[in-house]
């Protein structure tokens, strides 16, 4: 009998010393002196999440449904409820469908969008984000937006009261800046508005729109990723977020070619699924989740 | 003379066997009044075996008379568009990019299934206005998905119409629906994605949650049971409450007057689904049968809930499969599970490791042949997973229930409390899957039509009447 009970304690405490063994090997600090951006798997759309080095948490875009939740709670730490920024990019139901599904499961500090309002029900949602007291802004070109020390927002696109008609020409455009590191994510814009921010760089403060990382616009459709704006962008990885077997037939051809042309390493979530890349304000390195 | 237990077992099994073939057949009611009769004749003047037949016969006939008496919705204005007040009478279930809703009109027989857009989210009690097609469910595949829905009473569906809010009506229902939500809003924000939604599933009865490739995963081995309200969880919670009690020194009777009512109240605030209302009766009525001293009244006691429940909706037994694998699964785990216990030496009690697994085993056993048959497959390795898995689930619950209630008081503290609790189901949700990726997880079984399941069950039945009769005897 007695040595029953010895051996039961010895499971107990060996199933507990596991465990927290367990806990201490996942465990994800709060801070690091790396940013990390990662493209989330959320079938034919767009949502990335950013995570600075003081843990600040930035949402671009909420693919379209509840999958980003998931998805979030897969790469924030398990401590971590607050998302400090969202940037919904435009009102198309594959970028903004599932930030509407955010505060069940986080706290918003921050909204910003690109003022479009095409969408009704997300506009509704809006109203209730900001009675819940998140602050609701636009995105305006040549805003800067410090998130931390060495980690700003450069935003390019709208330009208002420029409004276009379509929603996807006032993306909004922005650069994410850590030390020397840049990434620039472009929403779903069209040819015509990477041509007007090649066009124009260099007159709203930049001296080179050259970065190490690019979104390409959306979903590497034929309408976005001139030759033009990969030579001023010089990006030497490229991010697509597009769905498997998606009806668009994202990516198109042309855009491929283009990168390939430009020996610019591409990243797709319909074939490598949730991609994660580190940045230690210098280089970049991107993988799939393993 | 027929032992009254005998006669008892075979009534509901008659009920059963009625329920079963008038639910697929229609039968004149003549018949079936001539051949009642017939039957209580046959057992008032007959012998002690013929009484036995005759019992069944009485059995089936009532089962087939009930099953006819099943509402018929054809007066529906079926495939036109229509314009209707409605209110949401069931939680809406959440998909990954739409929800579904259930409402009731004065304009629609039997309930509507609405399809929406995922915002603006339904609530019970909302007063809506509906503009959409209303079409007739039907069958696909091979699956009776008009029968499957009309087993709640829904009679048709409409798939994302016009819709606007008129009001929302107050009820008891719509304050404790506000209360459950409250807590689950709660637990979402303590606890990360998605962990926390396999409490959702166990706790609140959200099984819509878990997200597909995880919910895979549990199904693949043999393990969905943990992700909703089963019998497995009944019993921890009422496990975890008699502890209470017994910590306060609280008689007996009072112990189990305590555990029903707040077992009630759980069922109410989890929003009184068919599900954990089911579970909650099969498992309750066992285990109060256990503390009362009277272990071997738990079969009867079971099949007289399972035969009420039927009786109240004969359609439970053929269309719903959540019915069928519940009841399968305790009466697995009363006929068999201390049959294998006593056997079982080799195992250790430690950690109740050699009760787990005996009750595992039982309940693989008598809902296999089910699953094959409604599933198509069978997992070899559901013993491994569920006995590593099971112990699991009373730490998972307690960790559950005490976020869930701290959340509502500091929502900071409830954050790091939740903490082990996360890495906890976190190491569940990885087990799981590495159980799941192993060659042979999961056997496909294509060709386990209705003569096999008829088949295996009854001999399932016939094992399990000489064991209880065994038992009986000695």
């Amino acid at each position: 009998m007695k040595m029953k009970s010895v051996t039961t304690i010895i499971i107990y405490v060996v199933a507990v010393c596991g465990f927290i063994a367990y806990m201490y090997m996942s465990w994800v600090p709060s801070t690091s002196d790396q940013l990390r951006i990662e493209m989330l798997d959320i079938g034919q759309g767009d949502a990335f999440h950013i995570r600075t080095p003081q843990g600040f948490d930035i949402i671009v875009d909420g693919g379209p449904d509840r999958r980003v939740l998931t998805e979030l709670g897969e790469v924030m730490p398990p401590y971590d409820h607050a998302i400090e920024l969202v940037i919904a990019t435009h009102p198309d139901a594959d970028h903004i469908a599932g930030l509407t599904e955010l505060p069940d499961d986080y706290t918003i500090e921050r909204f910003i969008s690109s003022g479009s309002q095409k969408s009704t029900g997300f506009s509704r949602e809006l109203d209730t984000w900001n009675e819940q007291g998140v602050e609701v802004g636009n995105a305006v070109r040549g805003m800067r937006l410090d998130i931390e020390e060495n980690v700003w927002l450069e935003f390019l696109h709208p330009d208002p009261p420029n409004v276009h008609e379509d929603p996807n020409d006032d993306s909004v455009m922005f650069i994410l800046h850590y030390k020397q590191f840049s990434a620039l994510f472009t929403g779903d814009a069209p040819t015509e508005i990477e041509d007007e921010i090649v066009e124009k760089y260099d007159t709203f403060g930049h001296s080179t729109l050259d970065v190490d990382l690019l979104k390409i616009g959306h979903h590497g459709s034929r309408t976005s990723t001139t030759a033009a704006f990969l030579e001023a962008t010089t990006p030497s990885i490229a991010l697509i977020s597009v769905g498997v077997d998606n009806k668009f037939n994202h990516p198109h051809a042309g855009p491929l070619y283009k990168l390939n042309a430009f020996g610019i390493r591409v990243f797709r979530t319909d074939i490598l699924g949730r991609i994660i890349c580190y940045t230690d304000g210098n280089g970049i390195q991107c993988a799939p989740e393993s | 003379m027929l032992h009254k237990s005998v006669a008892l077992a075979l009534l509901c099994l008659g009920i059963g066997v009625g329920i079963g073939a008038g639910t697929v057949i229609t039968i004149q009611a003549l018949y079936l009044i001539v051949v009642g009769i017939a039957g209580s004749v046959l057992f008032v003047f007959s012998s002690k075996k013929t009484k036995a037949v005759s019992m069944l016969f009485i059995g089936a006939v009532t089962g087939m008379a009930r099953s006819q008496f099943v509402p018929s919705f054809n007066e529906n204005p079926y495939e036109e568009f229509i314009e209707f007040e409605a209110t949401v009478v069931r939680e809406p279930e959440l998909l990954v990019d739409s929800q579904r809703f259930v409402v009731e009109s004065t304009s629609v027989e039997g309930l509507v299934q609405v399809k929406a857009p995922l915002q603006p989210r339904a609530r019970i009690g909302e007063q809506l206005l509906l503009r959409c097609m209303l079409h007739k469910p039907e069958p696909f595949d091979g699956f009776r998905y008009d029968r499957y829905l009309e087993r709640y009473h829904i009679s048709a569906l409409c798939s994302f119409p016009g819709r606007e809010v008129l009001g929302r009506t107050q009820s008891v229902r719509t304050h404790l629906f506000d209360f459950k939500s409250r807590l689950m809003s709660g637990l979402r924000h303590t606890l990360a994605p998605p962990e926390h939604t396999i409490l959702l599933g166990a706790l609140f009865g959200d099984k819509r949650a878990v997200p597909q490739k995880i919910m895979d995963a549990f199904r693949t081995t043999g393990t969905s049971h943990l992700l909703v309200i089963s019998g497995l969880h009944v019993s921890l919670l009422t496990a975890m409450i008699m502890s209470m009690c017994k910590a306060l020194r609280m008689p007996r009777r009072t112990m189990i007057i305590t555990v029903i009512i707040l077992l009630v109240t759980y069922v109410i605030v989890t929003g009184g689904q068919p599900s954990a209302t089911r579970a909650t009766i099969f498992g309750a009525t066992v285990l109060i049968a256990e503390m009362l001293g009277r272990r071997s009244q738990s079969l009867r006691v079971l099949l007289l809930a399972g035969t009420g429940m039927l009786l109240l909706n004969p359609l439970l037994l053929i269309y719903d499969a959540g019915f069928q694998l519940s009841f399968g699964a305790t009466a697995g785990i009363i006929v068999f599970g201390q049959w294998f216990q006593d056997r079982m030496t080799f195992i250790p009690v430690q950690l109740g490791l050699r009760s787990s697994i005996a009750t595992s085993l039982s309940a693989i056993i008598a809902t296999a042949p089910l699953i094959a048959y409604s599933f198509n497959n069978f997992s070899p390795i559901a013993l491994f997973a569920n006995t590593i898995l099971v112990p699991f689930m009373p730490l998972v619950m307690m960790g559950g229930i005490v976020v869930t209630g701290l959340a509502q008081v500091s929502h900071a503290a409830a954050t790091w409390v939740a903490i082990p609790l996360y890495y906890l189901i976190h190491l569940m949700i990885r087990i799981v899957k590495w159980f799941a990726q192993l060659p042979f997880a999961s056997i496909e079984i294509p060709d386990f039509n209705v003569l096999i399941l008829l088949f295996v069950s009854a001999h399932l039945i016939l094992i399990g009447w000489y064991l209880a009769i065994r038992k009986t005897e000695q």
